[in-house]
C-alpha cells in the first residue's frame, strides 16, 4: 500500500505540475514499463477522470449506510463483554485506587520522551577476543588495531572491521550486545552488514576462515551478506543454522518467542536443522518451532518483518500481546494485561519507532476501547 | 491526523455505529468501483461490498491508521470477489484465479487507479453541500446555464459558487491530492468547466 499511495501522490502532483525534480525522476522510473505508462495516460486524461468521478457519484453510500444500520440493529451477542467487565471491575478499581494514591496521572508527564528520541544513547557493548569490553557510543569514536592487523573502528553508521583474510588455526571471536532500547549496525571484515535490533547479541570472528564464514545470533538482526561463493556464510541461531550465498534476510530469534523466523528479501538461503534442510526463495519465511522442532515455510509480506530497520513497527492482524512485546524491548518497559483476552486484540497498522511510547498509546487509546496506564516503566492495559 | 480520519478509526475500532457513516462515505463508492472490475458482469458489486462493511463491523480488529484500514478493505474486497467467482463457476473463473494474485502488478495498477480517483472524490465530498452539488453537476457535463436552471439560481450565482468551491478546496484541504484540482491559474477542472 505504501508504494501505491506514493505513486498516487506523485500522479496527483504531476497533474498539478507540482513535482520536484527528484519526484519527477521517481515517477519517470515507475513509468518505464509500458503497462504503467498506459495506466498513467488513462487516469490522467480528462475523460477518464470525468467518467470515474461520475461512476463514484452514482454509488449511493448513504443508502448503503442506512441499510447497514438496519442490519446491525438486530440484537447482537454482547453479554460476553458485560460478563468480562463485571469480573474486571474490582481489579480496575484496585488499580485506579493504586494510581490515585500514587498521585500519578496518565499522560501528564513524559518519562520516556527523552530516551525514546535518542535510542542509540544506550550502551552497546563490544567484547573483544581477550575478554576486554568496549562501550560503543554514537558520539565517541573507537579505534582499535590489534596484533593480528585487524582494524576495528566506529564511524557514523556503526562498527566497522577491516582486514585481510589470514589463515589462522584459532579464530578470535568478538561479540556485540545491544540492550533494550538500542539498535546498532556493524560491518564485518568481509563487508557483510548487519543491523541489530534491541536486546540482541551477535558473535563473530574478527576475520573469517578461507573456506567459510560463520556468526551466531540471538535476538533479531537484518543481514546483508557479501557474496562470496568460495566462502558460504552461516548464521547459527539456537539449534538451527542458516546457510547463505550472498543475500539479504531478516532473522527474528528472541528467546521468549517459541519460533525462529527467517525472512528472505533477496538471494537464496537454506535453513538447516539436524538433517532437515529448507530452501527459501525471496518473499518466503521459514518458521522453526523450538518446542516441537518443526520447520515450515510460507510466503509473507516481507516489509512487515524488515520495517524495524527503517524506523517503523509494522503490523498486520497482529495481536496486542505480540505488539507489546516489541514495544517492551524498544522502550524498555514492562507490560501488564489486566485480563488475558486483551492480549488477543488484533491490530493492523504502523507505528513510528522514534515516536515516544506515549504518542503510540495515546493514539491507540483515542481510537479503541483499551486503556493504557503508564506508571514509571510499567504499562497497565485494561478495558475502558 | 485529520478529524475525519480519527472518526473513521474510532468507528471501526470502537464500533461506533454513528461514526461508521464516515467509513461509508470514505470508502464505499471506491470499493464498489474496484469490485465491479472483477464481478461487475456476474453480480451486484454493491451487495458484495456491503457484506465487507458488515463483516468489518462484526470483527474484533483495530487499525492504527487509515492506510492499514485501506489495505484491509481493498484486500477484503479482492478476496471476496475471487471467492464469489470461484463459487459461482463463472466463465472467467479459471482465467482470473490463475492469473490474479493480490500482490500482482496488474492489481497494483487497479489499486493505483482506485486510490487516485478516491482521493479526488473525497476532496469534492468534503466541500459544502451547495458547492459540492455544483461541482458534481458540472462533472456530469452540465453547463453553467443548465445548472442555474436546475437549481433555480442565476448564472452569476453559479459562477460565484463555483469560484468559492475552488477557494474552499484550495484553502481547507491540505492534502497533495487537491493540487490537481487547481491548475496554475487556480481554476478547478478547467476541462470540465468550459
Amino acid at each position: 500500500m505504501d508504494r501505491i499511495l506514493k505513486i498516487v501522490r506523485l500522479l496527483h502532483k504531476y497533474k498539478a505540475g507540482k513535482l520536484t525534480p527528484e519526484e519527477y525522476a521517481e515517477l519517470q522510473e515507475w513509468l518505464s514499463p509500458e503497462k504503467n505508462r498506459i495506466l498513467a495516460e488513462k487516469i490522467l486524461s480528462d475523460e477518464r477522470e470525468k467518467e470515474a468521478l461520475e461512476e463514484l457519484t452514482n454509488y449511493d453510500s448513504n443508502r448503503a449506510y442506512h441499510q447497514f444500520t438496519q442490519q446491525i440493529s438486530r440484537p447482537r451477542i454482547q453479554h460476553r463483554w458485560w460478563w468480562v467487565a463485571a469480573m474486571l471491575l474490582p481489579l480496575a478499581i484496585a488499580i485506579a485506587l493504586f494510581l490515585k494514591i500514587d498521585n500519578n496521572t496518565i499522560f501528564t508527564k513524559d518519562p520516556f520522551a527523552q530516551q525514546s528520541e535518542t535510542p542509540a544513547k544506550v550502551e552497546v557493548i563490544l567484547t573483544l577476543g581477550d575478554g576486554q569490553k568496549v562501550v560503543l557510543e554514537k558520539d565517541r569514536p573507537v579505534c582499535i588495531r590489534n596484533i593480528s592487523g585487524i582494524m576495528i573502528h566506529t564511524d557514523s553508521s556503526g562498527l566497522v572491521y577491516q582486514g585481510e583474510v589470514i589463515e589462522k588455526e584459532q579464530l578470535t571471536y568478538n561479540e556485540v550486545y545491544v540492550p533494550r532500547r538500542g539498535e546498532y549496525t556493524l560491518q564485518l571484515s568481509d563487508g557483510t552488514r548487519i543491523f541489530l535490533n534491541a536486546d540482541s547479541r551477535l558473535k563473530y570472528p574478527e576475520t573469517f576462515k578461507k573456506d567459510c564464514r560463520e556468526v551466531e545470533l540471538s535476538g533479531e538482526g537484518y543481514f546483508e551478506v557479501t557474496k562470496d561463493p568460495k566462502r558460504p556464510f552461516f548464521v547459527k541461531v539456537g539449534d538451527t543454522k542458516i546457510c547463505v550465498l550472498g543475500t539479504a534476510f531478516n532473522v527474528n530469534a528472541y528467546k521468549e518467542i517459541p519460533e525462529i523466523k527467517t525472512t528472505l528479501i533477496s538471494g537464496k538461503v537454506n535453513i538447516v536443522y539436524q538433517d532437515q534442510t529448507l530452501e527459501l526463495i525471496p518473499g518466503e519465511q521459514s518458521r522453526f518451532n523450538k518446542n516441537d522442532a518443526s520447520l515450515q515455510k510460507e510466503r509473507v509480506n516481507v516489509s512487515l518483518y524488515t520495517a524495524w530497520k527503517d524506523g517503523l513497527f509494522k503490523f498486520e492482524h497482529e495481536n496486542l500481546e505480540h505488539i507489546m512485546m516489541i514495544l517492551e524491548r524498544w522502550y524498555d518497559i514492562q507490560v501488564f494485561f489486566e485480563s488475558p483476552h486483551l492480549k488477543e486484540y488484533l491490530f493492523s497498522g504502523d507505528l513510528k519507532k522514534y515516536d515516544t511510547i506515549e504518542e503510540h498509546l495515546k493514539m491507540l487509546e483515542m481510537t479503541t476501547n483499551i486503556h493504557f496506564t503508564i506508571q514509571d516503566h510499567s504499562v497497565f492495559i485494561s478495558n475502558k | 491526523m485529520q478529524k475525519d480520519d480519527v472518526h473513521i478509526l474510532e468507528a471501526v475500532n470502537k464500533k461506533n455505529s454513528k461514526l461508521y457513516k464516515y467509513v461509508y462515505t470514505t470508502y464505499y463508492a471506491s470499493l464498489c468501483r474496484y469490485a465491479k472490475r472483477f464481478v461487475g458482469d456476474i453480480c451486484d458489486e454493491e451487495d458484495l461490498v456491503q457484506e465487507i462493511f458488515v463483516k468489518l463491523w462484526e470483527k474484533e480488529i483495530f487499525f492504527t491508521n487509515l492506510k492499514a484500514l485501506s489495505t484491509y478493505l481493498y484486500r477484503s474486497v479482492y478476496n471476496a470477489c475471487l471467492i464469489y467467482i470461484r463459487d459461482h463457476k463463472a466463465e472467467r473463473s479459471s482465467e482470473l484465479l490463475d492469473v490474479q494474485v493480490y500482490e500482482s502488478e496488474d492489481n497494483e495498477r487497479y489499486l493505483i487507479e482506485e486510490e487516485y480517483f478516491r482521493q479526488i472524490y473525497i476532496a469534492i465530498n468534503n466541500l459544502g453541500t451547495q458547492r459540492k452539488t455544483i461541482i458534481l453537476m458540472s462533472l456530469a457535463g452540465k453547463s453553467n446555464e443548465e445548472i442555474a436552471t436546475e437549481l433555480n439560481i442565476s448564472i452569476n450565482t453559479v459562477k460565484t459558487l463555483k469560484r468559492r468551491a475552488y477557494n474552499d478546496l484550495r484553502n481547507i484541504l491540505p492534502l497533495p491530492a487537491f493540487f490537481l484540482l487547481l491548475n496554475s491559474s487556480g481554476y478547478l477542472f478547467p476541462n470540465l468547466l468550459h
